[in-house]
């Protein structure tokens, strides 16, 4: 691996992760937040308003780390044209489809839809602004499975065809249905709602379990966040690792003996590889592959323990004791994190353990990556890293602090009274 | 196929060099006003249309991804750090919009105010070098146009923000011969016919537009700016040779987009209509 190229690929990581973490949870919330906003049409004008505070202060969340995934988005499009220029050289007319289609179809609809969702609280009315919440979430998961289609062929190429230097598309049917892509997008669903429910029930857990003085009004409404959270966090729980599993029948050979630590498999996809591609190492980091893996796992068990724990305790006890129960508060409070360590682990199993391949077995990172000057590509690491990760922080940060304040201070659709 | 290719290519670009440019302009505009009052009304004016005139720019950016990937691979390794600088001032200008207004505090926003001026300020910049480097300018007219593009949509978003405002910024001085002769050097790399035109027809726009702020005539002289913003176009609309790279392979992309446009347009007629009136009070932002 050569300091430019490794450069490239630290850059590319590094930005995907950040942009994914933001992504997880912007996936999660839209979904809870355009049930919860739906079921704000309904019931007496006080449940009505309730509800619609909720849905103001999740949705607030929600803006905060949405403009952050935005921004950095917008990075990501254009990353592969700087870093990996070799890929559209070689595959553009195969590659460049689903990605076009998603921002032709897909984010230039969210967008949109989220502008009238911000500012349009008081001049959309009702049932039409719920209709618009419904309309980001469902263009935000198709912008998943458009993103997967593309990632499913840089993972295991289908209904492509190798035309000297170009890859052209052979077979579109197959292309848009490559299961390496599609599998993953239950998996990307649940994991996100996980990451939502987490997010919900955690803060507003740390928010009950606090001793800072709170209104009654408050209180009830974090009660109320909390179920919420916790439902989306259960309902996901055992759905998100069986939609993974699914995935473990068709991954590359390389990454699946790297994950086993199978040296002797190992050897002999090296040495077939060899034979096929010239000399050279064709294995995956196996350190990287096994520890994501590892981790992804372990959050994940920590995580149904912890849903079975608090979940029992609910069903025997009634509802009212994860209000009550300042121990249950804490361990929900400690999931937050978790779902997105599992995320960004799962993405670096499924991405480191394809190397050295930026398209498996087509082309491979090496011959990708640009040409452009080294001082260049420094520069736009080191900036680009820096400011992912201010972005996260000052995101994160802008979160708990909002979390900390009372709802009747959220400053999203303060206007909603016109309607109510 | 080349055709449509290059159509959609040039209509999306269009778009996005005058409504997200308009967003530019404005938000470099912001320094304009000096409360805190003031400066979240100008943020309402333009950043309820943001998130929808952006989008123009992601889909250029797409479709040339898609359909000319040779020249974005040359043109993106040739200019890579300005294209760097363009994410860079991009991202800067959209964190300070969307997070200025999250503090109450002072110096949050006088750093969020840095990062959407100064941010919004290298955008249009980079977005200049790089025109100016598709249409294969040397060193000295990519300077030219750096420093004419953000002359240029700091005047159209001062037009936009006099449209969209109760009250709008003052009148910018127009600076036609300075803005036109910079960008006549900026499209050095296109044909003398090409340079000629550019030039002149900024400096036209810019001074009829100025004639219509001067009689409040606020969207004309929005739309005067948006042709100066659009000739600025020209020199890579018309010195590159847009060889598209697709082949048949490509078609559904062209059928999807062509499929998307009305709704496209319509959801973008929504959104001005439902925002169409002068913005007097602050917003979320």
């Amino acid at each position: 691996v050569t300091d430019a190229l490794l450069l490239a690929r630290l850059q590319f990581g590094f930005t995907a992760g950040g942009h994914y973490l933001f992504v997880v949870l912007t996936l999660g919330l839209a979904a809870i937040l355009s049930i919860m906003q739906t079921r704000a049409l309904f019931g007496s004008a006080q449940r009505r308003a309730e509800r619609m505070t909720m849905v103001r202060f999740w949705g607030q969340l929600y803006v905060i780390n949405y403009g952050m995934g935005i921004v950095t988005g917008l990075v990501m499009e254009l990353q592969f044209g700087l870093t990996w220029p070799g890929l559209s050289h070689a595959a553009s007319e195969v590659f460049g489809i689903p990605l076009a289609i998603e921002s032709l179809v897909a984010f230039f609809l969210e967008s949109t839809l989220l502008g009238l969702w911000i500012f349009g609280w008081n001049r959309i009315p009702p049932l039409a602004h719920a209709a618009l919440m419904w309309g980001i979430t469902l263009t935000a998961y198709a912008s998943v499975v458009f993103i997967l289609i593309a990632n499913g062929f840089l993972q295991s190429p289908a209904g492509v065809r190798v035309d000297g230097e170009q890859i052209r598309m052979a077979d579109l049917g197959a292309f848009a249905t490559n299961p390496s892509g599609l599998l993953a997008v239950p998996h990307i669903v649940f994991g996100s709602l996980l990451a939502g429910g987490a997010v919900m029930a955690g803060l507003s857990a740390a928010r009950l379990r606090s001793r800072r003085r709170r209104g009654p009004e408050e209180t009830a409404m974090f009660e109320r966040s909390l179920k919420w959270g916790f439902t989306t966090f259960c309902i996901a729980i055992v759905p998100v690792a069986a939609f993974g599993a699914t995935q473990w029948g068709i991954l590359q050979p390389a990454k699946f003996a790297a994950w086993q630590g199978d040296a002797a498999a190992l050897a002999s996809i090296n040495a077939d590889a060899v034979a096929r591609f010239g000399p050279g190492d064709y294995l995956p980091p196996q350190g990287w592959v096994q520890s994501a893996a590892l981790l992804m796992l372990g959050c994940w068990g920590i995580m149904a323990v912890s849903a079975a724990v608090a979940l029992t305790a609910a069903i025997r006890r009634g509802w009212q004791v994860l209000n009550g129960s300042r121990r249950l508060q804490t361990l929900l409070a400690y999931m937050v994190p978790l779902p997105f360590i599992a995320v960004l682990s799962g993405w670096v199993f499924r991405e480191a353990g394809r190397q050295p391949w930026v398209i498996h077995e087509m082309l491979s990172t090496e011959s990708a990556v640009s040409q452009a000057g080294y001082g260049g590509r420094l520069f736009s690491f080191a900036a680009f890293t820096l400011v992912f990760a201010l972005l996260v922080l000052a995101n994160w940060w802008l979160i708990l602090r909002h979390v900390r304040r009372s709802p009747a201070e959220v400053s999203l659709g303060a206007e909603v009274m016109a309607w109510t | 196929m080349d055709l449509m290719a290059f159509a959609l290519m040039a209509l999306f670009a269009a778009g996005a060099s005058v409504f997200a440019g308009a967003d530019i302009g404005a938000a470099i505009r912001t320094a304009a006003f000096k409360s805190n009052e003031q400066r979240r009304i100008a943020l309402a004016g333009f950043g309820t249309l943001c998130l929808s005139h952006e989008v123009w720019i992601v889909v250029t950016a797409a479709l040339v991804n898609v359909f000319f990937a040779r020249i974005e691979e040359d043109l993106f390794t040739r200019a890579y750090p300005w294209v760097v600088l363009l994410l860079l001032g991009w991202l800067a200008r959209n964190v300070g919009l969307w997070l200025r207004g999250r503090v109450d505090d002072a110096i949050w926003r006088w750093l969020c105010d840095r990062a959407l001026i100064g941010g919004a300020r290298v955008f249009a910049a980079s977005w200049g070098a790089v025109l100016a480097y598709a249409s294969g300018g040397p060193w000295w007219a990519v300077a030219a146009n750096a420093v004419a593009l953000p002359l240029l949509l700091s005047r159209h978003g001062n037009a936009y923000l006099r449209l969209r405002l109760a009250s709008g910024p003052r009148p910018i001085k127009p600076r036609p011969f300075l803005i036109g002769a910079l960008l006549a050097l900026g499209a050095a790399g296109a044909g003398l016919a090409v340079i000629a035109t550019t030039g002149v027809l900024a400096a036209l726009a810019l001074i009829v537009s100025d004639d219509m702020t001067r009689q409040n005539r606020d969207l004309p002289a929005l739309a005067y700016t948006a042709l100066a913003v659009l000739s600025s176009l020209l020199p890579a609309v018309a010195g590159v040779a847009w060889q598209s790279s697709a082949s048949a392979a490509l078609a559904p992309v062209g059928v999807v987009a062509v499929c998307m446009l009305p709704l496209i347009v319509a959801a973008q007629a929504l959104t001005w209509w439902l925002f169409r009136h002068r913005v007097s009070e602050p917003a979320y932002l």
